[in-house]
């Protein structure tokens, strides 16, 4: 849904006003209700009343959050965007749009966390990996052996001995 | 060293690593790759930067190549200084994958003189680099790639989340921005109806298998991880070592139970392949790829000669329309490039011993 005030942006913020009894509801981007003067209108509202219309407006809130919030604040990709390239348009994205993206990342791979390198490695992965190279070395002469590939196995043994050698050092 | 005014057509003079020239070349498994993607934190990707801001994330990339170990000696190249023919040759040399965007502006490329590590600016992502090496050997090819991360995460600064990891335009490869895949030439799967099965089974270990040419020409596939995200990088190329070695020894036993019951047959495919690549005149892509396919076949099982698998290895390569029009030096039509590649081919046969038809 487009902003009710600049009618460009998509409204992520669903504006209650209890006025004389009666309510008025606005659907406004994060721009229009922060220059209207609301940090966060849904919270002020919310602390300001009690009982049944604030558990309402709790509820609003909540319905407006699962929305996915329609634009990404660093670069302006918008979910559409996204939806139409399959392509985000920055590293903030990911945040901007966890919502969406949270299930669609363990659809797609199955899990959704980062259990890889991290950002600046600790170089202490290198001997877990030279001890893997040696046991897929070791895996190809035997298999090598097996077909009776013998110039194979000899270069491979050599090569098995050499790393050996090498993670020993 | 390259010299930079040899151009793409000087660097893919010289053959590439994965060709075998030098040992590792396979049977089944033609090459191994493992590719990252890395983006700059705080910085929008190419598809949504300006070219003001691409062209600075590609000045900061290509400082950090030249100050890393590994690509400190490679050849580089803004995408914009390329010219069509030159960007689709290095994706038929697999150095860049096809539609990687060198067109745009603020795009580039280097390779390594070997071209074993090839890196990516401004394609998709901001970095996508790859290691390439002959054969199946995946690990070898991982600890490339990660060594050359290692060496530019510690220039550049990388979009990372602590629960989504390393962060790429494409959610498909957030987490460890990882691809490992492997060139697969399976012959006798197709011939057996065998193929589906050997998917099935690549699926279950959660790789998939792909055709590697459009229609499955040449009956080359590429297996690959289908998740970068959730498992460590480790434990995707064990995960893609066995799909393939899974897959490799299905095609073996199949290739023998063809040498066993169709002896004759596979023979006669063989050499009636060879003695159209040593004499055509006219070759189109597939045709010469399903020729090569048979003469592959033969000569694993030993009931054929030809060109050993470096040789054909190179020819995958080179038979590629880019790859010959660079060779002729000038732009090709269609029928131009079917008669390049005859050509190529009668040369490559001819030269592996066969009898040469005259004017050839």
């Amino acid at each position: 849904m487009l902003c009710d005030n600049c009618k460009k942006n998509q409204s992520t913020i669903r504006y209650t006003e209890i006025r004389g009894g009666a309510s008025h509801t606005r659907n406004l981007c994060e721009d229009c209700a922060r220059s209207a003067g609301f940090a966060d209108p849904l919270e002020r509202t919310v602390l300001s009343l009690g009982g049944a219309v604030s558990d309402a407006i709790r509820c609003l809130r909540e319905r407006a959050q699962e929305q996915p919030a329609g634009q990404c604040p660093a670069c302006g990709c918008a979910v559409a965007d996204f939806r139409r390239t399959g392509r985000l348009g920055c590293p903030e994205c990911y945040r901007a749009f966890a919502t969406i993206l949270g299930p669609m990342l363990v659809k797609v791979h199955g899990a959704g966390r980062h259990l890889g390198k991290p950002a600046a490695p600790a170089r202490s992965g290198a001997a877990l990996l030279d001890g893997r190279r040696c046991q897929a070395l070791r895996r190809r002469l035997d298999e090598a052996v097996e077909r009776e590939e013998f110039e194979l196995a000899a270069r491979l043994r050599d090569k098995l001995r050499e790393l050996e050698q090498e993670v020993a050092a | 060293m390259i010299l930079p005014d040899s151009g793409v057509a000087g660097l893919l003079a010289r053959p590439a690593s994965w060709f075998g020239d030098k040992g590792g070349a396979d049977d089944v498994v033609i090459a191994s790759r493992v590719r990252l993607v890395r983006n700059l934190a705080g910085r929008p990707f190419p598809g949504r930067a300006g070219d003001a801001a691409r062209l600075e994330v590609r000045q900061m990339v290509r400082e950090a190549a030249r100050r890393s170990g590994f690509l400190a000696g490679g050849a580089y190249w803004p995408g914009e200084d390329l010219t069509p023919v030159d960007r689709a040759a290095l994706a038929e040399r697999r150095l860049v994958s096809p539609g990687w965007g060198g067109e745009r502006p603020g795009s580039g490329v280097v390779v390594d003189p070997g071209q074993s590590l090839s890196l990516a600016v401004n394609g998709g992502d901001h970095l996508s680099f790859q290691s390439l090496v002959p054969g199946f050997d995946l690990i070898e090819a991982f600890r490339m790639a990660d060594q050359l991360d290692d060496q530019l995460a510690a220039l550049l600064g990388f979009a990372f989340d602590d629960t989504m990891g390393f962060l790429a335009a494409d959610p498909g490869d957030a987490g460890t921005g990882l691809r490992a895949s492997a060139l697969l030439h399976l012959p006798a799967l197709v011939l057996t109806g065998a193929l589906e099965r050997a998917g099935e089974t690549a699926a279950e270990s959660g790789a998939a298998l792909a055709p590697g040419w459009s229609g499955a020409a040449g009956d080359l596939f590429v297996a690959a991880n289908r998740s970068a995200l959730g498992s460590t990088e480790l434990e995707i190329i064990e995960l893609v070592e066995r799909a393939v070695r899974q897959i490799a020894d299905r095609e073996r036993r199949a290739r023998q139970k063809l040498a066993e019951r169709e002896r004759a047959e596979t023979e006669d495919k063989a050499w009636r392949a060879s003695a159209i690549l040593s004499s055509a005149r006219i070759l189109g892509g597939d045709e010469h790829l399903n020729l090569c396919s048979a003469v592959r076949l033969g000569l694993a099982l030993g009931l054929a000669g030809g060109p050993a698998l470096p040789a054909l290895n190179r020819l995958l390569a080179e038979t590629g329309p880019a790859h010959l029009q660079l060779r002729a030096g000038r732009a090709l039509d269609a029928r131009e490039i079917d008669q390049e590649r005859a050509g190529l081919a009668r040369r490559e046969f001819g030269a592996a011993g066969r009898p040469r038809a005259p004017g050839s």
